[in-house]
């Protein structure tokens, strides 16, 4: 036998069934932790063409730098004029922040699971060039270059350390993205 | 009636809500949670899914409670923002995609599982259920807001950004599988005969 349901009944079902108890999928405590979660995603996910400009501007720093080099390299060496010739005290400052970034690299895992070709091109020639620039620096110190002219060195190695963090920090930014 | 516009929620909670304070946003999460969950699980179905919008839905409300302006109940404005979200996804193509990647062919295609998030207590609520589980995403939709959450057919028509016909046909179509679906088949043979 067939017992036809009229439209209220069915209404009254669905409000009964509305009506059973039911909990939350999970606590505030894993609200919470999902939330923030939630935020650092979007963060990321913000950043990520502040990453990809970084890297790119990297990129073009790295593709630039051994033309600058080879020609500063060829020139003959001239006294900076005075207006570059920074205080002791702005040279400290720029040491201690190089040493900051340098040891913030030195923290840095080795190598990432995965690695991008493009970056790792970069890594790797901003690393050779600062390696070079060290073996430069010590040679000048040794034949007992002008402190204009390692001044000028150290800060040209300080640009390097720091287009070499940018580019670390825009590869973890991307690797931290899922 | 509408459950979520019915949870009272005092007014101090909310303002203490709305500076960041922790223990009161607790207080409302707890209080609302239930309710958000239960209906954002009949809207869409699927449990994960479900929690996903729960989430957005929940984050939502702490992140936009400045802008409640008190004239409705609480419950009714956070119900908003939940259906608003699941409709979102249920329009979206990725539901498509989804429903069609895990049942292929087109009819199948405009059903979900439903199963309860957590056990029913009576025989009836499952049947409830199992009806709900057979009803298209959009239908079972109209049915729960219009029966349910007391929305008029202009609304539901607003909210799908359809005509009212729509909404009247889909009502009709989804009462109609929902009948057939709990009436009781007292002449259907139960068991294989000996």
């Amino acid at each position: 036998m067939h017992t036809d349901l009229d439209d209220k009944n069915i209404a009254g079902r669905l409000r009964t069934a509305a009506d059973e108890s039911s909990e939350a999928p999970y606590d505030w405590a894993e609200f919470q932790r999902r939330a923030h979660r939630s935020a650092l995603t979007r963060a990321i996910e913000r950043n990520r063409p502040v990453a990809i400009a970084a890297s790119v501007l990297a990129a073009l720093l790295v593709t630039a730098l051994p033309f600058v080099h080879a020609t500063r390299e060829h020139a003959p060496p001239v006294a900076l004029p005075d207006a570059t010739v920074r205080t002791n005290a702005s040279d400290r400052q720029e040491q201690a922040r190089t040493r900051a970034i340098e040891g913030w690299l030195a923290g840095l895992p080795r190598d990432h699971a995965i690695v991008r070709v493009g970056t790792h091109a970069a890594v790797s020639s901003l690393q050779d060039q600062i390696a070079a620039l060290d073996d430069l620096m010590s040679a000048e110190r040794v034949s007992g270059a002008q402190p204009v002219r390692l001044d000028a060195l150290e800060r040209q190695r300080a640009q390097l350390v720091s287009s070499l963090a940018q580019v670390q920090y825009a590869e973890m930014l991307a690797s931290a993205t899922p | 009636m509408s459950r979520l516009a019915d949870i009272p929620i005092p007014d101090e909670l909310i303002q203490c809500a709305r500076k960041a304070d922790a223990a009161a946003q607790a207080a409302i999460y707890r209080a609302m949670g239930p309710a958000v969950f239960a209906l954002i699980r009949r809207l869409v179905g699927n449990r994960a899914v479900a929690e996903d919008l729960f989430q957005d839905t929940m984050m939502a409300m702490f992140q936009r409670l400045g802008e409640f302006r008190g004239e409705a109940p609480l419950g009714a404005w956070l119900r908003q923002i939940a259906v608003t979200r699941c409709l979102m996804y249920l329009r979206s193509p990725w539901h498509r995609a989804r429903l069609h990647w895990e049942f292929g062919d087109e009819d199948s295609s405009l059903r979900s599982v439903m199963l309860p998030a957590t056990p029913a207590t009576s025989v009836d609520v499952v049947d409830v259920e199992r009806a709900l589980a057979s009803l298209t995403p959009v239908g079972r939709a109209v049915v729960w807001l219009f029966e349910v959450e007391g929305y008029s057919h202009e609304e539901i028509a607003q909210l799908f950004g359809r005509s009212v016909s729509f909404s009247k046909s889909q009502l009709a179509r989804a009462l109609a599988r929902l009948r057939q679906g709990l009436t009781p088949q007292e002449d259907q043979e139960a068991c294989t005969q000996i």
